[in-house]
């Protein structure tokens, strides 16, 4: 107190303003002040990705990469196919996710500066992947390309698959989730290939092995079919009774595309998902696996009917995992968000509701993909 | 001299502020306010699909978000197009890339605050 009178009497002297205690209100809105400068920050590095782990550094000799080597976590991140947001980078580089996939941008360079950012430094390059198919084009800001249903050869196929594997290998994209190869498509009208059931067969397979050829692996969707016809808009997802014709262009690309991606759809008949989307049914997927040895990919998770479908998203990723799909795709933004699925399928790994096998598998078949030999 | 209420004010405020970066920070999820306002929103949400001048309104809006929100750019045109479909349907965003024979989309503003909601 002493010292208090005389600090003011001394001021008083030098004829100096007196100096007064902060009030209450004031002291509470610097400590809030604080607050928020503290919280602003965390909630940006968490936007950032910044709070995400970093996983270890993944032994690579020759080529050669020991299962063992990679930690749970790193081996179903390389399941997982992300949007490719620059934003985004660091958390996905960290994350080691297996696939970064490309929407539309400006600038055919925009494109390539992309892919070398993402690429730069990579042990395991990530798979770059876009939708160039039937008349969906992410470059036709500068580029264009004749749209599915006008091929009417199959000369004509083989041609569009070699322009655009050549295009998409001089950009550095590895995978195009093309050609489609439902027998229609009764909603966009110009995604399928023409024609008959022998038609688009046809089509279809001279475009594959000319994409192929180029270094970019196709990708035959959506199986098993008839998901492109118009759907019932009460139900949240689709339901289709499913005939051998529908099926018959996957049989006949399972021994050349690289690559099949898996409807939504709730498929019966030549195809039964037993009342489940087709994407989370281990009893279709596991049939397909009989006859076809490639990368089996989800469609995108995010379908509100796919969410709907499963009474929590813990339960769908779980789901989209154990059907067995070796790619996921999940264009979620919040790299958060992945990694926790990652946690959430880790888990489900070690209370073994999947298989760790399964997981081992899948990811042999991804590096064996990317060129690397696997131990 | 600020008055004791202006700090009052300036203090709920901000302890109304770090609640909210709280509640971010731990992941606590409120519904998405683009999800909100489609809910509140009356009418129905319209997505459109069009191709070489063909118009055809797509009944899977998950479906058609999934493609609209991938193209390069959705702009909100000057004036909702009342005729695409015929005085059916009102349509407020057009979502293209480039401008050759691609796939265009044209939304409402429901199904347009739909769309964004979902992959937040």
């Amino acid at each position: 107190m002493n010292t208090r009178a005389n600090q003011k009497r001394t001021m008083k002297k030098k004829g100096l303003p007196e100096k007064k205690p902060l009030t209450h209100y004031k002291r509470i809105f610097f400590i809030l002040l604080v607050l928020v400068l503290m919280l602003s920050y965390l909630n940006l590095a968490k936007a950032k990705g910044w709070l995400v782990p970093e996983q270890p550094e993944i032994k690579i000799s020759d080529r050669t990469i020991s299962l063992d080597s990679l930690s749970l976590e790193q081996k179903i991140a390389q399941m997982l196919i992300v949007h490719g947001g620059i934003s985004n980078l660091k958390a996905w580089q960290n994350l080691q996710v297996g696939g970064v996939h490309f929407f539309a941008m400006e600038k055919e360079e925009l494109f390539t500066e992309t892919i070398t950012q993402f690429q730069e430094g990579r042990k395991i390059p990530f798979f770059v992947t876009v939708d160039l198919e039937g008349c969906l084009n992410p470059f036709a800001n500068f580029k264009e390309f004749p749209s599915a249903i006008e091929i009417t050869t199959e000369e004509a196929a083989r041609e569009k698959g070699q322009n655009e594997g050549k295009y998409l290998s001089s950009l550095g994209v590895t995978v195009n989730f093309a050609p489609v190869a439902d027998l229609k498509d009764e909603i966009w009208k110009c995604r399928a290939f023409s024609g008959d059931g022998a038609g688009v067969i046809k089509a279809t397979s001279a475009y594959v092995n000319s994409l192929q050829q180029e270094g970019v692996i196709a990708t035959a969707k959506h199986y098993p079919g008839k998901t492109l016809v118009i759907s019932d808009p009460h139900t949240q997802i689709v339901s289709a009774e499913i005939d051998a014709a529908d099926v018959e262009p996957f049989s006949a690309l399972s021994h050349e595309a690289q690559g099949i991606m898996i409807s939504h759809i709730i498929a019966s008949g030549k195809v039964d998902s037993g009342g489940l989307p087709t994407v989370t049914s281990a009893k279709v997927i596991g049939a397909l696996k009989e006859e076809y040895e490639g990368l089996i990919i989800s469609d995108e998770i995010n379908m509100l009917g796919l969410k709907k479908f499963y009474p929590t998203l813990d339960e769908m990723y779980v789901a989209v995992f154990k059907a067995g799909n070796d790619l996921i795709l999940n264009f979620n933004d919040d790299p958060n968000e992945i990694y926790r699925m990652i946690q959430i399928v880790k888990k489900a790994v070690e209370s073994e509701v999947i298989r760790e096998e399964q997981i081992d598998t899948s990811v042999r078949k991804i590096l064996q993909a990317k060129g690397f030999k696997v131990q | 001299m600020p008055s004791s209420r202006f700090w009052v004010i300036m203090d709920v405020s901000l302890a109304l502020v770090v609640l909210i970066l709280a509640f971010n920070l731990v992941g606590l999820k409120l519904p998405s306010f683009g999800l909100a306002l489609n809910l509140l929103e009356k009418g129905e949400a319209h997505c459109a699909a069009s191709w070489k001048g063909e118009v055809n309104i797509v009944k899977d809006l998950d479906l058609c978000c999934f493609e609209a929100l991938q193209q390069l750019s959705c702009t909100k045109m000057a004036l909702p197009d009342a005729n695409l479909l015929g005085n059916q349907n009102t349509f407020d965003w057009h979502c293209q890339t480039g401008s050759g024979k691609v796939l265009q989309f044209y939304l409402n503003n429901k199904a347009y605050r739909y769309c964004r909601s979902l992959w937040r």
